[in-house]
């Protein structure tokens, strides 16, 4: 226990660190609120009031679609459409009209009521969505007797969400929907885990700047404890980091708008999370989703700790962390063809575990010998092997290292 | 406590740090006494565990110290030849991290570093950052450092490098009184470190030792060796050039020069009473590059 404070003490719980975090908490804030303000292309009082009309019309008409309001938010969104286009004149025109925003929304909304129906345009013949592709999927297979391959199970698994989870809901979560944006993949990886990736650098590293390694390894306790230590360390730091960020971006949202409806709204409501099959709130969601984030951070953490054990410098540390992060998330950016050849990194870097929307917000499915395994648990074993093998790849860096 | 260094071996790639290296040592101060490049490091760090030979091996009362390395470490105080410190930390902090390490608990581990502080006078900086340690004040914090577990086996590298006069005398002292119990291993090549307090001194060239001896054996090997011889200074410029001057004083215009060489240099040379330094300069003169 004494050695893990000297080590945070080391780490994170000293006056450059500390004044370091208290500057990182401000730029999360400011980063969320202009975010969360850029709701609108409106100042001052213009903006609040635009704000406050978009809100009440959200509020007025949450619950079920109604297809009385769904056809004028339609005509009123085609209207829009061909007097301004479909570019920057529209956008612009939407983030200046809180009604035409409303408008925009419910006809994206009935859109969406439509695909839990009857599926997307595109259909994709592999991965089938929507409740009537699906009946109609497992009716045809139930029929060639295939109840028992893995096409079925998935497809019976699905529609049994989907059912449970019900239609869409038409709900005012605008505050959810900005917060939301705080786990998006960019975000996480260039104000977190880059952040995270120069916090853990110096971990073992520090010890050969300072000479110190020789009088650590010397000691009884400075070939297990210590690393014992050390990874609690980097999993604290990486999950204290992470919290705030976490809570730097909430504050940032509210202060931008300042309204926390929303909280009860299903999972399926909230933008990006259309394929989710997480039966869940907005308020759960946010939550499930910073426990979430912590978690990867950590794994992160560890990671970045197994390095720091095998460099000789921080910056070599910290540069070979930042390869190994943007490496991964760059490969999201690939063609669909190399995707494909390279699935194992494009979903599985660290980038991709900290996604919290993309691994819960899609309803990618896995075959792992015959059973469907959902994208969510593959994160979660990935996760737990790659924290596994980087806490006995770092204990045994440290029960071999040398000082020459 | 016996520790034996048996057939002790490193190479780095193709060029061979230590050869062969055998000595035994017992409770009692031990110089290792050689010039920089030598091997004296390579030899230290192996035997503080923190570097691998790459043969031979280490015995603690006759038991390969692999086979018992916690109870070797637990038992062991090291002081590197070159420290620095965590910026974040005060000396105190310093100190009681080690003793962390070391398995010391918390009253008991404050006591000893209040202790070890008074001994090597730092109670008075303990709460100031170690990084701002005059250099002889992070040699003296090392040195504590080292004492916290009171090591059986205690191994100091170059352990007064940084100190001033009085703080050698002060450190040759508490090595004196600690080493009744425990086996000391210091390496130095400042012969004066190692001249009044080693029980035992084993000399170290290009990887290779010489025979254990006591420094009276060496001092006494060298007798007839010394002289003592007065000349003038531009005969003393071309003279040190193939001869080995173990000190030169000024007396009027001429130069009383002290020879270390086999046979008498000058008819008129006076013998002079060997030391350990004329020993040491003797036995590595013809080292190439180490002189």
């Amino acid at each position: 226990m004494k050695i893990f404070q000297y080590e945070m003490k080391k780490l994170l719980l000293n006056k450059n660190r500390l004044v370091l975090l208290v500057v990182l908490f401000l730029i999360y804030i400011l980063v969320a609120w202009l975010s969360s303000k850029g709701q609108f292309e409106l100042s001052g009082q213009e903006g609040k009031q635009a704000i406050s009309e978009y809100t009440s019309l959200m509020s007025e008409h949450t619950g079920k679609l109604d297809q009385e309001q769904l056809a004028k938010s339609q005509e009123a969104r085609d209207k829009a459409i061909a007097e301004h286009g479909t570019g920057e004149e529209l956008s612009m025109k939407i983030n200046r009209d809180p009604e035409l925003k409303f408008n925009m929304r419910y006809a994206q909304f009935g859109q969406k009521v439509n695909e839990y129906w009857n599926g997307p345009a595109e259909q994709n013949k592999a991965d089938l969505r929507g409740v009537y592709p699906l009946q109609e999927k497992l009716t045809e297979l139930k029929a060639s007797g295939q109840t028992d391959s893995f096409e079925y199970k998935k497809y019976s698994s699905r529609l049994d969400t989907e059912l449970a989870i019900g239609e869409p809901v038409f709900e005012n979560a605008v505050f959810w929907n900005c917060f939301f944006i705080r786990f998006d993949g960019f975000m996480v990886v260039f104000l977190l885990l880059l952040v995270l990736t120069y916090f853990i650098s110096p971990l073992f590293t520090q010890e050969v700047r300072t000479e110190m390694d020789s009088i650590v390894l010397s000691t009884v306790k400075g070939r297990k404890e210590v690393v014992t230590a050390k990874l609690l360390t980097a999993a604290v730091s990486g999950a204290v980091v992470t919290a705030v960020y976490l809570v730097g971006s909430f504050i940032g949202t509210f202060i931008g708008y300042s309204d926390l409806s929303g909280m009860n709204a299903t999972l399926r409501s909230m933008d990006g999370f259309e394929s989710s099959m997480l039966q869940l709130s907005a308020g759960g969601t946010a939550l499930l989703g910073s426990l979430w984030l912590i978690f990867a951070a950590i794994t992160f953490s560890l990671a970045l700790a197994y390095i720091s054990s095998k460099m000789k410098s921080q910056s070599a540390a910290f540069g070979l962390g930042m390869v190994i992060l943007l490496a991964g998330s760059m490969s999201n950016y690939f063609s669909n063809g190399i995707k494909e050849l390279i699935w194992p990194v494009v979903d599985f870097n660290f980038g991709s575990l900290a996604m919290f929307n993309v691994i819960f917000g899609q309803s990618k499915i896995y075959n792992l010998f015959g059973m469907p395994l959902s994208y969510a648990m593959a994160a979660l074993v990935v996760s737990l092997i790659l924290c596994a093998a980087a806490i006995l790849l770092t204990y045994l860096a440290q029960k071999k290292r040398t000082v020459v | 406590m016996k520790l034996t260094i048996e057939n002790i071996s490193k190479s780095y790639g193709k060029k061979q740090a230590l050869i062969g290296i055998n000595f035994e040592m017992d409770n009692g101060v031990y110089g290792l006494l050689g010039p920089n490049g030598a091997g004296k490091s390579s030899l230290i760090r192996i035997l503080a565990g923190v570097m691998e030979a790459s043969s031979g091996e280490i015995l603690i009362n006759g038991m390969n110290r692999k086979k018992c390395e916690r109870e070797y470490r637990s038992k062991l105080g090291y002081l590197p030849q070159s420290l620095d410190f965590y910026p974040e930390f005060t000396g105190q902090d310093y100190l009681l991290y080690i003793a962390a390490l070391k398995g010391l608990k918390g009253a008991a581990a404050e006591r000893k570093v209040m202790e070890l502080a008074e001994q090597v006078r730092l109670t008075d900086d303990l709460h100031r950052k170690s990084v701002n340690y005059s250099g002889g004040m992070k040699r003296r914090l090392g040195i504590a450092q080292s004492l916290l577990n009171d090591p059986e086996i205690l191994i100091l590298d170059e352990p007064t490098a940084g100190l001033d006069p009085y703080e050698r005398i002060k450190f040759r002292n508490l090595i004196s009184l600690i080493s009744r119990d425990r086996t000391v291993l210091l390496s130095t090549h400042i012969v004066s470190d190692i001249d009044s307090i080693a029980k035992q001194t084993v000399m170290i060239k290009v990887g290779k030792i010489g025979k254990m001896q006591t420094n009276e054996s060496f001092v006494h090997a060298m007798d007839g060796k010394v002289w003592l011889v007065m000349m003038t200074v531009d005969k003393l410029v071309e003279y040190q050039n193939n001869h080995i001057i173990s000190n030169v004083l000024p007396i009027g215009d001429r130069m009383e020069v002290r020879v270390v060489t086999d046979d008498k240099p000058f008819p008129d040379a006076v013998a002079a009473v060997p030391t350990l330094e004329d020993a040491y300069l003797y036995e590595f003169h013809n080292e190439e590059g180490t002189l």
